[in-house]
């Protein structure tokens, strides 16, 4: 089962290690180091999001709220550094499917993955 | 404490010191006063007594005496003018015996002199009297029949009255200059009396502004103190969300390469588990593991010294909860190869977060678990005393020193000589951690020697007492 998966991180060390453990296991990943290149990149057709909230030229939640609001819903990871219930409320309410907190198991990884991806 | 607050606090100390000194002043001022008040008053008194009763009354009856000698005068005319008949004489006679009333008068008031002043005696009116009697009562008995020689002598003898009236008008004079300076004494005295007073009301106004000044240096004085400690209080707070803050961040960086470090350890072992290196990238999943507890640890602590522990509260039925978190313990003692058994009493509404209460209960499981013997059993009992919930974890493990007991929930303190299974994940942080919850709810945590050997944690938080609306 391979999926189509938007990685938009910006430390180039998570980014490099989330391509290689999603290649790993046949997942095919797309790489966006910032919001812009991510907002550029997700008007192509995904299985699965990765987005990290901070982001240096904005918050990853912005971009999720746009594209909810175009009616795009594809499941979105948000990848979090903080465990903060406000920031996991605002989440839910923009329409993130699921949280990875860091540093998340590689297993947790393939897991949501797997789950969020469709058949 | 900073310099500016040593400054102020001196300042404050200074005002005080003058605030005090000027009511210690005003209190021996007062008394001073006091005591000059009554030397005065004394002084005064004495002087008025000693007026009225000599000076005041010698100058009258010094008057009386010399009107009473120009009485016998005018009746001794009367005799000398006019036919000296029996009528006359009897009338000149009885104003001589006033006469002797007022000399015996004089003469009583002078033996009371106070002083040693030069007064003019009575003793030469009343031989001149008594001789210039005894002459003229002869001559009215003896020659009023030769008028002509009666006429002569009574002539004469106007000449002793005269003298008699010039020592009556000494006396007189004497008294009257006596009484003028007793009054001029009393005015002097009283002048001085108000001079006094008015240098005491002076005095003490004076005081008074003193102390006034010194009372409003001193609520300036607190006032900035006051504001110099709220500086420094604002600048620690400000430098605790500073720790705090750089904490958060610090975290946050932290975690990044940590998840790098975990991820591509555990892509490394998807590669090839059975691969040389194995062991290796194992011991980096785990330390990383290990490392992302510590990050977590010490972001919870910092955040519980910045301000109050981060705590969500709630109601939470306690029975329904603890029973729940048996089940997590049971799971987390099993995972180290022990056993648990519960004992739990506990019913009734506590005011808790539970997910903190959670994490503080199973810190203690997990070391009770981990020192104690393989395959032994750790204690769980909760049950509800007065108005706390009190729940103990009991272990067999080696227990903890007496000595060492209250500082089990130091950060980093490790129980000296107790084995570490250092792949176990802990941090030195997890039983200051359990504290800062349970503190944080208003409770207490103890470390106590168990009976038989081993160690009973005990955390006790406040249950709620008041009822719950809506049920």
């Amino acid at each position: 089962m391979s999926a189509r998966i938007l990685v938009i991180e910006d430390d180039a060390a998570i980014r490099t290690m989330l391509e290689r453990g999603l290649r790993l296991v046949g997942h095919e990943p797309t790489l966006a180091e910032n919001l812009a290149a991510g907002r550029r990149l997700w008007g192509e057709t995904f299985d699965v999001v990765l987005l990290d909230v901070m982001l240096p030229d904005g918050n990853g939640l912005e971009l999720l709220a746009e594209r909810r609001a175009a009616g795009d819903a594809t499941p979105t990871v948000l990848l979090t550094a903080r465990e903060e219930t406000q920031l996991r409320e605002r989440a839910a309410q923009v329409g993130a499917t699921a949280f990875l907190s860091k540093p998340f198991a590689y297993r947790e990884l393939l897991e949501c993955v797997g789950r969020l991806a469709p058949r | 404490m900073d310099g500016r607050h040593v400054m102020a606090g001196a300042q404050a100390d200074r005002s005080w010191r003058t605030a005090v000194g000027a009511v210690v002043g005003l209190l021996i001022a007062i008394a001073v006063i006091g005591i000059a008040g009554i030397v005065i008053n004394g002084n005064i008194h004495q002087t008025v007594e000693r007026a009225i009763a000599f000076d005041v009354e010698l100058e009258d009856r010094g008057d009386d005496l010399r009107v009473a000698v120009l009485e016998v005068r005018h009746y001794h005319r009367d005799l000398l003018l006019n036919n000296p008949d029996a009528t006359r004489v009897g009338l000149w006679q009885d104003q001589y015996a006033i006469l002797g009333e007022h000399i015996g008068a004089v003469d009583e008031v002078l033996a009371r002199q106070p002083d040693n002043a030069k007064l003019p005696g009575v003793g030469d009116l009343r031989a001149l009297a008594e001789a210039y009697y005894t002459e003229f009562a002869g001559a009215l008995q003896n020659e009023i029949e030769d008028l002509e020689a009666f006429r002569d002598l009574a002539t004469d003898l106007l000449v002793p009255i005269d003298r008699m009236e010039r020592i009556a008008q000494a006396i007189d004079q004497a008294g009257e200059e006596r009484a003028t300076a007793s009054f001029a004494a009393i005015d002097e005295a009283s002048s001085t009396g108000t001079l006094v007073l008015l240098s005491v009301i002076l005095g003490l106004g004076a005081m008074g502004a003193v102390f006034g000044f010194a009372v409003l240096r001193l609520i300036e004085d607190q006032r900035r103190l006051v504001a110099v400690e709220q500086a420094a209080l604002a600048q620690m707070a400000e430098a605790s969300r500073a720790k705090t803050d750089f904490i958060a961040d610090a975290s946050h960086e932290l975690r990044t390469p940590l998840t790098v470090l975990r991820g591509n350890a555990e892509i490394g072992l998807t590669l090839d588990d059975d691969c040389a290196h194995g062991e290796i990238l194992r011991e980096i999943v785990d330390e990383s593991a290990r490392m992302s507890s510590l990050v977590d640890d010490l972001l919870f602590l910092a955040r519980s010294d910045a301000s109050s522990v981060p705590l969500e509260m709630r109601d939470v039925d306690v029975a329904e909860a603890i029973d729940a978190l048996a089940t997590r313990a049971e799971v987390l003692a099993r995972g180290h190869g022990a056993e648990l058994s519960a004992d739990l009493n506990a019913t009734g509404t506590a005011r808790a977060d539970p997910r903190r209460i959670d994490q503080a209960l199973m810190i203690l499981v997990d070391n009770a678990a981990k020192y104690g013997p393989a395959g032994g059993t750790i204690e769980l009992a909760a049950e509800v005393v007065g108005e706390r919930l009190v729940i103990e974890v009991r272990d067999r493990g080696p227990g903890i020193p007496p000595e060492q007991l209250s500082r089990v929930f130091e950060r980093f303190y490790r129980v000296k000589g107790a084995e570490r299974e250092r792949s176990g994940g802990g941090t030195g942080l997890g039983l200051s951690i359990a504290a800062a919850i349970v503190e944080g709810h208003g409770g207490m945590i103890v470390a106590a020697p168990r009976e038989g050997g081993g160690t009973v944690m005990r955390i006790s938080i406040p249950m709620r007492t008041a009822p719950l609306a809506g049920r």
